[in-house]
């Protein structure tokens, strides 16, 4: 939306400069961005004297204005005011009358809250350092998504560190980015000692030595305690566990230190040693520390891999196959496999064909690469359920992230679709590319590019939640004088690689599964009465069950006796498999209980409540619990809804699993039998579940899903139980909050619409 | 005669200390509550073990994992400091009503 200050500053920058040399004109939209910051950049320099204009506010301006004093009253250039006057604006701050270039209230008070926000309890005076952080797109307030906690940060860095002459403003919106990590790495340098001309903000020897030196735990004085905390609460949460800005170490920082150690596989101390230091600043961490396992383009000999396993690695990765232009030869030979299961290795496939341009990602290049890894990966014998780690083997910026990789993987995962999904969708690429395919392609693993730190998407990101190998190092290996280039790799032991128990078989992941509830029903129906019903409540007690929980008032408690019997004479519980769709953890008691919910009261009311409804109920009481940070549902939706990497209260698991229990259960209250349905469903359904539960529950309309939405969350009030239950249920995440129906339409609307338009994505396939 | 002061003090504070001790109960209690107790503790409760979950009404609990509970911590310790209370402040209201200290309170 067009604003007229904006619009007001546009068109007095373009006709007050437009015939200077040097000045490039910005639109006249009224909407503010970089284009107007460059263009009252470029004026500013020309009212300094400065000839060679440019968009970078560079340190000739810095310096021309330093000239001249802080712009304060009586400033003699009414131009530069103007000039600032507009910068505020266009950054959202009133700064006063623009008719003119005096230096009146309006603008101290502009500046004053600037100042204000970025961590100065100071005058309303523009100093230099101050002038350039109008003039950018920085933002000083909380933005959606991000954290006071590292708006926090964020200001003590500027309040502390402004006076060093290599340290500028940073943003203050909450997100930790490249800036803010640079300007954190620029604060431990300054801490160590380093001039302030050599603060370059890089992770070089004279840091790595000063940190090497300054292992931070108890006692430790407040400085690095500071700093080492700042590290933390950038790094984000770790298992629902956040850090806290602190001066002086306590046992919560303690035991951060110890989840964030155990996270990103470093051996747990529980201080800050120079291993977690790196960790927590740049994406390699220390690239000598222990790591077990590896990759390369080159060939695995047996001899290779007994050199490989003696010298401590377990698993190596390797290129299923390679364009047919392709001179590397990288790809596995006949005999490899056998050969790396010969010297005690396992192995991990990666699949890349041309991946280095931005312009190799597109939705059918992923499909078609999908489907000729899908055929190597056969080829090779590997079993299904395989993770196969798909490559982006470039630098992608976060823009491209979006129009071109996602796309990408939608394609695979579509191309894994059309084989069968018989392989699951790994990906390989920087923090920021796992990261963001992991949620929004669902890529079940992430191999992290860690070595290649100076990327964008390394710097300014935490490591993802889902991170299965992470690169930290290349070097020549030596097998006993065959000298070949290899990748060290951190092995997190999730996926633990294939090794030749899982070559050349016929089964599938959710084979034990499927053995269990056909051996569950026969139980059942050896007890007696209704046997689908006994197995759905078998498989949701005792998690889903009982007064505290709930479920005793929405369907009533299990069948105890039952449960004693099935005990005794069922087969020994299977509590999760792995999905063969997404490769996620699907937990069996979670989707039992939507499906019992769904039999045993149908489509809408606890049906749904048993299922999507609780919680959707649950995830909007967490939205209003982040009000500070998430003003928009939409935002906080497309964030947290159904995502692989974000712990959230309504993941991509419960998604499944609630899916999946409105179908099977759907499909046994019109008749089928249980063990039938799931098997049919974990065979073939699986692939299609999202269309069926779209289709299904909400006649395959965004609106019906919107509406659906509203009636769960309090739009109906038939059910006075189920409504206590529904306001129970936000209450247990979000405290003493506005209830859906007390907010404002407004503000409501853009959450259901979030939820919506998840569901009716993810039901593309 | 009528009671006196010091003994009716501790008489009505005899009688408080329990009605507190059940408002703080029911508050521990209300933090049983939750319809997906793996999602709660993975959430607020660095994490779930499905070994434990059950209810426990003395003292009242309902854990996450070996170390963490949805119970605060509080809540059990204030409601035995409260009864002790109330059963020490009964036995002072008798004390002080059998031996009544001032003059004025013995008249």
């Amino acid at each position: 939306m067009a604003d007229p200050k904006v619009l007001e500053a546009q068109r007095w920058v373009n006709s007050t400069y437009g015939s200077v040399p040097g000045y490039e004109r910005c639109a006249e939209t009224g909407v503010t961005g970089w284009a107007v910051m460059f263009s009252l950049t470029r004026a500013l320099q020309h009212e300094l004297g400065i000839t060679a204009l440019s968009d970078s506010f560079g340190p000739t301006t810095l310096a021309k204005l330093a000239e001249r004093g802080d712009v304060s009253p009586g400033y003699t250039k009414p131009n530069i005011v103007r000039i600032a006057k507009y910068g505020l604006f266009c950054k959202g701050y009133s700064a006063g009358d623009t008719s003119n270039g005096g230096y009146d209230n309006g603008l101290y008070e502009a500046v004053r809250d600037l100042k204000s926000n970025i961590g100065f309890t100071s005058d309303g005076y523009i100093q230099p350092k101050i002038f350039k952080a109008i003039l950018n797109m920085d933002a000083y307030v909380l933005l959606s998504g991000g954290r006071v906690e590292v708006r926090d940060v964020q200001r003590w860095l500027n309040a502390t560190y402004i006076t060093k002459s290599t340290f500028f403003v940073i943003p203050c919106d909450g997100h930790f980015t490249r800036d803010v990590q640079i300007a954190l790495m620029r604060a431990i340098q300054y801490q160590i000692g380093i001039p302030e001309d050599q603060a370059t903000g890089h992770f070089g020897p004279g840091t790595q030595n000063g940190l090497r030196n300054n292992t931070v735990r108890p006692g430790s004085p407040a400085a690095w305690v500071r700093l080492f905390s700042a590290a933390c609460v950038f790094n984000g949460g770790v298992g629902g566990v956040f850090a806290a800005f602190t001066s002086g170490w306590d046992a919560a920082l303690g035991d951060f230190v110890n989840r964030f150690q155990d996270f990103s596989a470093l051996t747990r101390t529980g201080i800050g040693d120079y291993a977690t230091w790196a960790q927590l600043l740049v994406s390699t961490g220390d690239p000598d520390r222990p790591a077990s396992a590896s990759d390369t383009r080159f060939h695995i000999s047996v001899p290779r891999a007994r050199a490989l396993k003696a010298a401590g690695y377990e698993v190596v990765g390797r290129y299923l196959d390679e364009d047919p232009w392709s001179t590397l030869d990288k790809e596995i030979q006949p005999g490899e496999l056998d050969a790396i299961f010969a010297g005690g290795l396992r192995v991990f496939p990666i699949s890349q064909y041309a991946a280095d341009t931005v312009d190799d990602f597109t939705w059918s290049n992923g499909y078609d690469h999908a489907l000729r890894a899908h055929d190597r990966a056969v080829g090779y014998g590997f079993n299904r359920g395989t993770v196969i780690y798909f490559a982006v083997d470039y630098d992608a910026t976060g823009e491209q992230i979006a129009s071109h990789v996602i796309p990408y993987f939608q394609g695979i995962q579509a191309g894994l679709g059309t084989r069968g999904k018989r392989y699951v969708a790994g990906v390989y690429g920087s923090r920021n590319v796992c990261a963001q395919v992991s949620d929004q392609a669902f890529a079940r693993y992430s191999f992290v590019s860690g070595m290649s730190w100076g990327f964008s998407g390394n710097l300014g990101f935490p490591l993802p939640a889902n991170w299965s190998y992470n690169q930290i190092k290349e070097f020549d290996f030596d097998a006993g004088g065959d000298v070949f280039a290899l990748d060290r790799d951190v092995r997190r032991g999730n996926d633990p690689g294939v090794g030749p128990e899982n070559i050349g078989g016929s089964g599938s992941p959710v084979d034990d599964y499927l053995r269990y509830v056909d051996d569950l029903y026969a139980t059942a129906l050896a007890y007696g009465g209704d046997a689908n019903r006994r197995v759905m409540e078998y498989l949701r007690y005792p998690t889903y069950n009982g007064a505290w929980s709930g479920w005793e008032t929405l369907i009533g408690d299990v069948d105890q006796a039952w449960i004693d019997y099935a005990s005794t004479h069922g087969p020994a519980r299977v509590e999760s498999y792995v999905d063969p769709s997404l490769g996620i953890t699907v937990n069996v008691d979670h989707f039992g209980a939507t499906a019992n919910a769904v039999y045993l009261k149908g489509n809408g009311g606890r049906g749904d409540f048993g299922g999507w409804a609780g919680d959707l109920a649950t995830f909007y009481g967490e939205w209003r619990s982040h009000g500070e940070e998430y003003a928009s549902g939409y935002a906080f939706c497309a964030d947290r809804l159904a995502k692989i990497n974000v712990l959230s209260s309504f993941p991509l698991n419960d998604l499944v699993e609630d899916v999946d229990g409105y179908l099977i259960g759907s499909a046994v209250r019109a008749g089928a039998r249980i063990d039938q349905a799931i098997r049919a469903h974990l065979v073939d359904g699986h692939r299609t579940r999202f269309w069926q539960f779209y289709a299904g529950r909400y006649g395959g309309t965004v609106t019906g899903v919107r509406d659906a939405a509203w009636n769960a969350l309090g739009g109906s009030t038939a059910d006075a139980q189920l409504a206590t239950l529904t306001e129970a249920a936000i209450r247990r995440t979000g405290g003493v909050c506005l209830l859906p129906s007390q907010l404002p339409s407004a503000k409501l609307e853009p959450f259901l619409q979030g939820y919506a338009e998840t569901i009716e994505r993810l039901s593309h396939g | 005669m009528g009671v006196p002061g010091t003994a009716r003090r501790w008489a009505v504070a005899a009688s408080c200390a329990p009605l507190a001790a059940f408002l703080v109960y029911a508050w521990g209690a209300i933090h049983l509550y939750t319809p997906d107790i793996r999602e709660t503790c993975e959430l607020e409760h660095g994490g779930w073990d499905r070994a434990h979950g059950q209810v426990t009404y003395f003292p009242l609990s309902r854990r996450c994992n070996a170390y963490q509970d949805l119970v605060p911590a509080y809540v059990n310790p204030t409601v035995v400091v409260l009864l002790v209370a109330a059963a020490l402040f009964a036995g002072l209201a008798v004390a002080a009503r059998r031996n009544p200290r001032s003059p004025k309170e013995q008249s």
